[in-house]
């Protein structure tokens, strides 16, 4: 019937993304009237961190050093499958680096981006206790959506802090034997990817200095991987990531088909109820769901089995949020929302069962922070000589 | 330090969503009940932005190109926030009256909007994607869409709209918006809608060469 205006629908103008950090500082004008409202509530720190992406390594030139003499191999299968899984892309590389000083990561006073540097003095606001669906389905209605195209990429900056693992055994490489050791490896990562999942992706990561896993000596190994270094992420024939931007946009919008997806995705050993959970939070991971499957995902999260609130949960960059998690291998797994907003902070583990976990209670044993999820028009080319498709050969 | 609240325990009695009874996390104040609470609570306003500022933004970056979207999306929510004690409580969906905010400050930036708009419109006659310039990723976008040939006619046809046609095509085009929302948008009442639109649809027609109306 009003053909001439359906003519004009159909051919809107792609909406530009509305950055994280643009939205939080138009929300941060109606909130803050006076000295009180500026208050330093975590979105501070990601303008901070966005106005400068890789504030860390600026002036360190040795990073740009190391990094055109690193050499890289993405491994088909990573060692470190913690209690916080990994996504898929991003093993260790099993890099060997030449002795380049790090710049110490130094906070500069205003901002908590360096793992290392002051803590971001912060006013919580007063949270009422809330129950575990609740707040999932106030994160739902805060879903939004950047709505890239196909041929666009996923941008994610990110630091991380996770555990990596070794069991006691023969290097086949060295052929030197290792005690069984645990270390906290951190790293600042931007990853993108593309959003149909037909061109080739691209992971930048700086190294940071390693922590201790807490109860363990950190081991000389953790000391190999520094400096920055790239891989491209290419396309593998015929296999789609799962979590392309393209197929979560086919993924169910209603909570029982998320939940029944939650369950059907691989495990490996795992119960169903820590897969079901574990896959909550690859679905989140350095990448962009869709806000419909957003909605649906955390309503769905909700109904898994343990899962539990955990009020005050601070994120990588400090940023302090409510704790969604669940208990697994003794370590609680926390997907960390904003208060008010509910956007995605980060995620932590924490030790609640000591001998579980070996490690004592309370211990922080992973830690991220999600920074900055942008649309990005292509994704940088990386010279990357190693990389090719897991079974490649 | 770390407490941890098990699903199961009672729920207690939960500040959000205010003055609503906690019965299911699906229960949600209206726009109206938050810009309401917002008048002694002004925090409360936040709820307001985090539920429309993403669409708000998509269309005015539609209509101005991503260069003007942040601060036109910001303008419009503090804006609404100051004019907040002005709002219609009878009106539980505040988007009409947020369009109705950012159309007018969209046209404080036509000449910006014919810009882009005379930059698709002259996309056909280029071969390649020109450098520099956000308006021209828009192209990709037109290579994708089926009526691609189009797009540069339909950009021209808009440009050749006066502004208040536009204004109140584009909210029910690209916003979506129903047309007694666009006339509460727009401060009009809801017939004289229908005959802008009538006379807009008559143009387009004519400018993108389509039959007259009544023709299969």
């Amino acid at each position: 019937m009003n053909d001439e205006i359906r003519m004009i629908a159909r051919e809107r103008p792609e909406a530009p993304p509305y950055s994280l950090a643009a939205r939080a500082a138009a929300r941060r004008r109606l909130t803050g009237d006076g000295p009180r409202g500026h208050g330093l509530f975590g979105r501070d720190v990601l303008r901070a961190v966005s106005r400068r992406p890789y504030g860390l390594a600026i002036g360190g030139a040795a990073l740009v050093a190391a990094a055109a003499v690193t050499v890289v191999t993405v491994m088909p299968n990573g060692t470190a499958t913690g209690p916080v899984a990994q996504p898929a892309s991003e093993q260790p590389p099993s890099a060997r680096l030449p002795a380049a000083p790090l710049p110490s990561a130094q906070g500069d006073g205003a901002s908590g981006e360096a793992g290392g540097g002051p803590e971001v003095v912060v006013a919580l606001p007063k949270i009422a206790k809330v129950s575990a669906e609740e707040v999932l389905g106030r994160a739902a209605r805060a879903a939004t959506d950047l709505n890239p195209r196909d041929d666009q990429f996923i941008k994610v900056s990110s630091q991380t802090m996770y555990g990596a693992f070794s069991i006691g055994a023969t290097d086949p490489d060295t052929g030197e034997a290792s005690e069984e050791s645990r270390y906290l490896y951190r790293t600042k990562r931007t990853i993108w990817l593309s959003a149909d999942g037909t061109r080739d992706g691209a992971l930048k990561v700086e190294n940071l200095a390693p922590r201790a896993y807490p109860g363990w000596p950190i081991p000389e190994d953790a000391y190999r991987e520094k400096g920055t270094w790239w891989a491209s992420l290419p396309v593998c024939d015929g296999a789609t990531r799962d979590t392309a931007y393209t197929s979560l946009r086919r993924l169910p919008t209603d909570a029982e088909g998320m939940r029944d997806y939650l369950y059907s995705r691989e495990r490996g050993d795992n119960p169903p109820d820590v897969g079901a959970w574990t896959a909550v939070g690859d679905l989140l991971r350095e990448t962009y769901l869709p806000a419909a499957q957003r909605a649906a995902l955390f309503k769905a999260a909700a109904t898994i089995p343990g899962v539990t609130v955990t009020q005050d949960a601070q994120d990588a960059a400090g940023r302090r949020g409510i704790g969604v998690g669940r208990v697994s291998s003794g370590v609680r797994e926390d997907i960390i929302f904003d208060p008010k907003t509910y956007e995605l902070l980060g995620e932590r583990g924490v030790v609640v069962n000591e001998k579980a976990a070996r490690s004592p209670v309370g211990s922080l044993v992973a830690s991220t922070a999600q920074l900055e999820v942008t649309v990005a028009d292509s994704a940088p080319e990386v010279d990357d000589p190693t990389s090719e498709c897991a079974n490649g050969g | 330090m770390v407490r941890t609240a098990a699903t199961d325990i009672p729920r207690p009695v939960s500040q959000w969503p205010p003055g609503v009874p906690d019965r299911t996390p699906l229960a949600e104040p209206s726009d109206a009940e938050l810009i309401g609470a917002s008048l002694d609570r002004p925090d409360d306003f936040a709820g307001v932005f985090d539920r429309h500022a993403d669409e708000i933004h998509a269309y005015v970056g539609r209509r101005l190109g991503p260069e003007h979207a942040d601060d036109v999306t910001a303008e419009t929510f503090l804006l609404a926030f100051r004019k907040r004690h002005r709002y219609d409580p009878a009106r539980p969906d505040a988007r009409p009256w947020l369009y109705g905010i950012a159309s007018r400050l969209i046209s404080g930036h036509r000449r910006s909007e014919m810009r882009r708009l005379k930059a698709f419109a002259r996309a056909a006659n280029r071969e390649e994607r020109p450098p520099g310039g956000d308006a021209y990723d828009e192209e990709r976008t037109a290579e994708r869409a089926s009526a691609a040939a189009m797009r540069p006619a339909l950009a021209a046809a808009l440009a050749r709209l006066s502004a208040a046609e536009r204004e109140l095509l584009l909210l029910i085009a690209w916003a979506d918006l129903t047309y007694e929302e666009a006339a509460e948008a727009l401060g009009v009442p809801v017939g004289t809608v229908r005959s802008r639109l009538h006379r807009i649809r008559a143009k387009l027609r004519r400018h993108l060469h389509l039959p007259e109306e009544g023709t299969p």
